[in-house]
């Protein structure tokens, strides 16, 4: 049986009276990209830091690759590299030193740490770096330190809270591309982010989570079909026949044609017709293309239908 | 229209210290401690006025004539020493608090001027000492009504006391927006205050310090009689014949214009440095100064030994004590070099006086070489508890212990290493403290070898000196520490270990003083006090020498200082062990996070494989 790198049931944690997290369960298969999407305040960062052994009281179960978060604590540390949303950086250390610190905290044997060290700085692209004092590093680099100080130990199981929230555009793609590399790695990682098309493109589950409560969890697919969403696909023609616009709406699986300006926008529904077969009719119905264009997975869509009226 | 002036920053001010439970507790505890110092003041007062008439002869109502200038000569420098010490307390973080909170930003950004921002924060922190002090009139008054303090004396008395308010709150404030933390403004603030205490002492009568200035002007005296009590001696016929010049509330008044105009100086230093400190990065300044002395240090170096270096720090990389390492090799009170510095500071001045005190004769040697002991036991006592208390609240402030508590070390681990990583300091404090103990040993081998040669008994005392710092040393640190890990802040942790560590010392002493105990109930009291520790030590050294001057005033003899020394660093070095145990105990629960209880069951490896693998929710 598969194992599973983690696996929530039931979780409930409150400060004081208020409920963070109202009963939440879900489970991450080995090697699977878990995206945890809420809005601000939903108790996202509250299930993390559940999860990276820092709250001491919460009802429920969490495992962390099968070992139990309450009872085994510490064997939980080892096995997982967990990024806060907000943290600091020792300013006395530099780069090197910081990571020889964790290291020395991960306690990784001395001989290795070298090596070990090297390679997670060429890895996030701080080797140039090295020697700078860490108080000296721009936003985007201390991200990447702390993510390579998190990939140290050679964790299994990545707990990554918002790690690019506050980037500049240029900072947050080479955090991306670095999760995409760790990602092939075959880590399993849990990422939050309250933005929803960052994760679109590399998660390969997602759980939408609400004021303490997981409102829709599975694969894109899952939640895509769940929802009875339409995929709209924006389309350019040449000179289209006076009668093609009723002739596609014929189409099986097409729900329906909005004539826009410059375009046709065309609702699917992508459980009877694919993208490529109705790319295929268009072509059969002598449809001259010049654009066609397939919106990508309408997340926000998805997100506004979830959270209809919990968040008014 | 209103035609009070809207002061919106003092209101808000104030609302949020009356919406804090602390303000309350922090007052009341406060009124209580000052209502009940006054208290022992005036039976103080009451009790050696009756004995000295006694002495007399004197009887009858004469007997209580002008006894209200007795009570006010003792209350009124409880009041200053009040202000004094908690004025800085509670000026010191008004503006770093917001600097810390990144709150200056925004309000720099309303309308309020810098002047303003600094006068209401000014406001705000006057109105709850004053508050405080206002406790104390119906004392006054009552003493008033007893006889012996003028009208004159009491406005006097009262206009200077607010202008001790106004000159050390200004400092506190000075302070507060000069310095980016509230730890650093704190201990400035007191420095500062030290010096201009010393800067009294020397000046003598132009000094503008209104407490001083109170001293002089009302209590100055020859033979320590003051001014009021002169005045019924005299009138009872007793006068030593010192001419009395009537107090009038117009000198004091005209005395305090300096310290008004130093106030007004503090205020608008603070207004101008108020934008221009406002962003300063954290613990750059004080990097700077190091840098600088360094540069400083290097360049002397270079000149006089041709850069002969004594102590270089080599920069390791960590070993298996990640948190060690980095307290011991990153922190400037952690650094070989800089502990070095501050050793050779601390260590010249002491050497100088104990020098000194070897010099003028020996039998004098006591007094002066206790004072310095009392300094030094403050200044090291304080250093340690600030270092202490902010081990691990200065990380929780910079958020950096998150990503260290989800590694696995283990709690227990951090703390351990943490108070390694101050072993050197401990032991560069402990230094002065023994130097000042060696010199008792010297004197008093000195002493002893003319006549009978007894090493012994200083040989023993060194020893129990040498055990008596280090207990007293690490019961500081770990009290400190624990704090530290139980209150979050940092100002909160200091400012509680500080409190704690003083009640602590000084509350046992107040007790024993005030029931005048005898001898072995005073002992037993007083060991409650980790104090005693030291003073049993002392006295175990003086005890053939008082002996002989208990003898000629035919006094019993008490509990041998001996034992007494014996029990009292005992007592103190357990309680350092019990609260090292408790801290240590607590740690996991008091940083917030779970550790292993025991070995893990192997039983909950396997029940994950029981559960029922969901796929979705509900
Ligand atoms: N230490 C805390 N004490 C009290 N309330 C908290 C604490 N941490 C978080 N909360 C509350 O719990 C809720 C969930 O917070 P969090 O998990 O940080 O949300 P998210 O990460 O999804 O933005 C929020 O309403 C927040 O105010
Ligand atoms: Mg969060």
């Amino acid at each position: 049986m598969n194992q599973l790198a983690v696996c929530i049931r039931d979780l409930h944690v409150s400060y004081g009276k208020f409920e963070a997290v109202k009963g939440i369960s879900l489970d991450i298969p080995k090697g699977e990209v878990f995206g945890f999407i809420g809005p601000n305040g939903a108790g996202k960062s509250t299930t993390i830091r559940v999860l990276a052994t820092l709250q001491p009281k919460f009802r429920g179960m969490a495992l962390v690759g099968g070992l139990d978060v309450i009872s085994q604590p510490q064997q939980v540390r080892e096995k997982i590299g967990y990024m806060p949303d907000f943290f600091g950086v020792y300013e006395d250390l530099t780069a090197l030193e910081y990571l020889h610190f964790f290291a020395a905290a991960y306690k990784l044997p001395s001989h290795r740490r070298k090596g070990v060290i090297d390679d997670v700085l060429s890895l996030t692209d701080l080797g140039h770096k090295a020697n700078s004092p860490v108080d000296a590093l721009s936003r985007g680099m201390k991200q990447r330190l702390a993510l390579a100080r998190v990939l140290l130990h050679d964790p299994d199981l990545l707990l990554l809270d918002e790690p690019a929230s506050g980037l500049d555009p240029r900072a947050r793609i080479e955090v991306r591309e670095l999760l995409k590399a760790l990602k092939e790695m075959g880590k399993t990682i849990l990422i939050s982010s309250h933005i929803l098309h960052e994760l679109s493109q590399l998660c390969t589950r997602i759980g939408i989570i609400e004021t303490g409560e997981m409102v829709a969890q599975g694969s894109l697919q899952d939640i895509f079909h769940q929802l009875q969403l339409k995929r709209i696909i924006h389309v350019r023609l040449e000179d289209p026949a006076a009668d093609l616009e009723s002739r596609v709406k014929e189409i099986p699986g097409v729900d329906s044609v909005e004539s826009q300006v410059d375009r046709w926008a065309i609702r699917l529904r992508e459980d009877e017709l694919s993208v490529a077969d109705f790319h295929q009719a268009l072509v059969e119905e002598k449809a001259r293309i010049t654009m066609f264009q397939p919106e990508a997975m309408d997340m926000e869509t998805a997100f506004m239908k979830l959270t209809e009226g919990k968040t008014a | 229209m209103s035609l009070i002036p809207e002061l919106p920053l003092l209101r808000r001010e104030l609302t949020e210290l009356a919406n804090r439970r602390r303000t309350y507790i922090v007052r009341v505890v406060a009124a209580i401690i000052l209502l009940f110092l006054v208290f022992v003041a005036y039976s103080q007062a009451i009790g050696q006025r009756l004995q000295f008439m006694g002495n007399t002869g004197l009887t009858g109502p004469m007997q209580y004539m002008g006894i209200g200038g007795d009570i006010f000569a003792r209350i009124i420098p409880l009041l200053f020493y009040t202000i004094q010490i908690l004025m800085p307390a509670l000026c010191c973080a008004c503006v770093t608090a917001e600097k810390e909170n990144n709150t200056l930003g925004t309000l720099m950004l309303t309308r309020l001027s810098s002047g303003t921002i600094v006068l209401e924060k000014f406001g705000s922190r006057l109105v709850p000492m004053l508050t405080l002090l206002l406790l104390t009139f119906p004392v006054l008054a009552h003493v008033h009504t007893l006889g012996g303090v003028d009208t004159d004396l009491l406005i006097g008395t009262l206009w200077l006391l607010f202008c001790e308010c106004l000159l050390f709150a200004s400092i506190a404030i000075a302070c507060s927006t000069w310095f980016t933390t509230t730890v650093t403004a704190f201990i400035w603030s007191y420095v500062l205050i030290g010096f201009l205490a010393a800067l009294t002492l020397s000046l003598g009568y132009t000094t503008f310090v209104p407490s001083a200035i109170w001293r002089s002007a009302f209590m100055d005296s020859q033979w320590g009689v003051t001014r009021s009590q002169m005045a019924f001696l005299n009138a009872a016929g007793l006068g030593f014949g010192a001419g009395v010049s009537p107090s009038t509330w117009l000198m004091p008044v005209a005395r305090s214009v300096p310290a008004l105009f130093a106030t007004l100086g503090f205020l608008l230093f603070a207004r101008v440095i108020l934008v221009r400190r406002a962003f300063v990065s954290q613990s750059s300044a004080l990097l700077r100064v190091f840098r600088a002395v360094d540069v400083f240090f290097t360049a002397l170096n270079d000149r006089t030994t041709g850069g002969i270096e004594l102590i270089c720090d080599s920069n390791p990389l960590p070993g298996d004590d990640p948190v060690a390492w980095r307290e011991r090799n990153k922190k400037s009170l952690g650094k070989a070099r800089y502990l070095f510095r501050v050793l050779v500071v601390l260590e010249i001045p002491t050497l100088f006086i104990c020098v000194m005190a070897a010099e003028v004769s020996a039998r004098n040697r006591f007094q002066g070489l206790y004072v310095l002991q009392g300094l030094i036991w403050t200044l090291a006592v304080l250093v340690t508890a600030v270092k202490a208390a902010t081990l691990f609240s200065s990380e929780r402030a910079k958020q950096t212990i998150e990503p260290l508590l989800a590694s696995p070390m283990s709690g227990v681990d951090m703390l351990s290493q943490k108070v390694v990583g101050m072993r050197r300091l401990l032991i560069v404090l402990s230094v002065p403290i023994l130097t000042v103990n060696l010199t008792h040993f010297l004197l008093d081998v000195d002493l002893n070898s003319l006549s009978t040669v007894v090493l012994q008994r200083p040989l023993a005392y060194l020893l129990l000196s040498i055990c008596a710092t280090f207990a007293l040393l690490y019961l500081v640190t770990w009290l400190s520490v624990g704090i530290g890990l139980k209150l979050h802040s940092q100002t909160k942790a200091i400012l509680a270990s500080v409190t704690v560590i003083a009640a602590w010392t000084v509350i046992p002493l107040v007790i024993a003083q005030f029931f005048l105990l005898r001898p072995p109930a005073q002992e037993f009291v007083t060991t409650f006090s980790p104090f005693s520790a030291v003073a049993a030590t002392e006295q175990y050294l003086t005890e053939p020498f008082m002996r002989t001057s208990y003898d000629r005033y035919g006094q019993v003899e008490d509990v041998p200082r001996l034992l007494w020394a014996c029990c009292a660093i005992a007592v103190y070095a357990a309680a350092t062990l019990m609260i090292r145990h408790v801290v240590r105990k607590t740690c996991p629960f008091l940083l917030g996070r779970r550790e292993n209880l025991s070995e893990p069951p192997p039983a909950s490896v396997t029940r994950q494989a029981q559960l029922p693998v969901l796929e979705g929710t509900q």
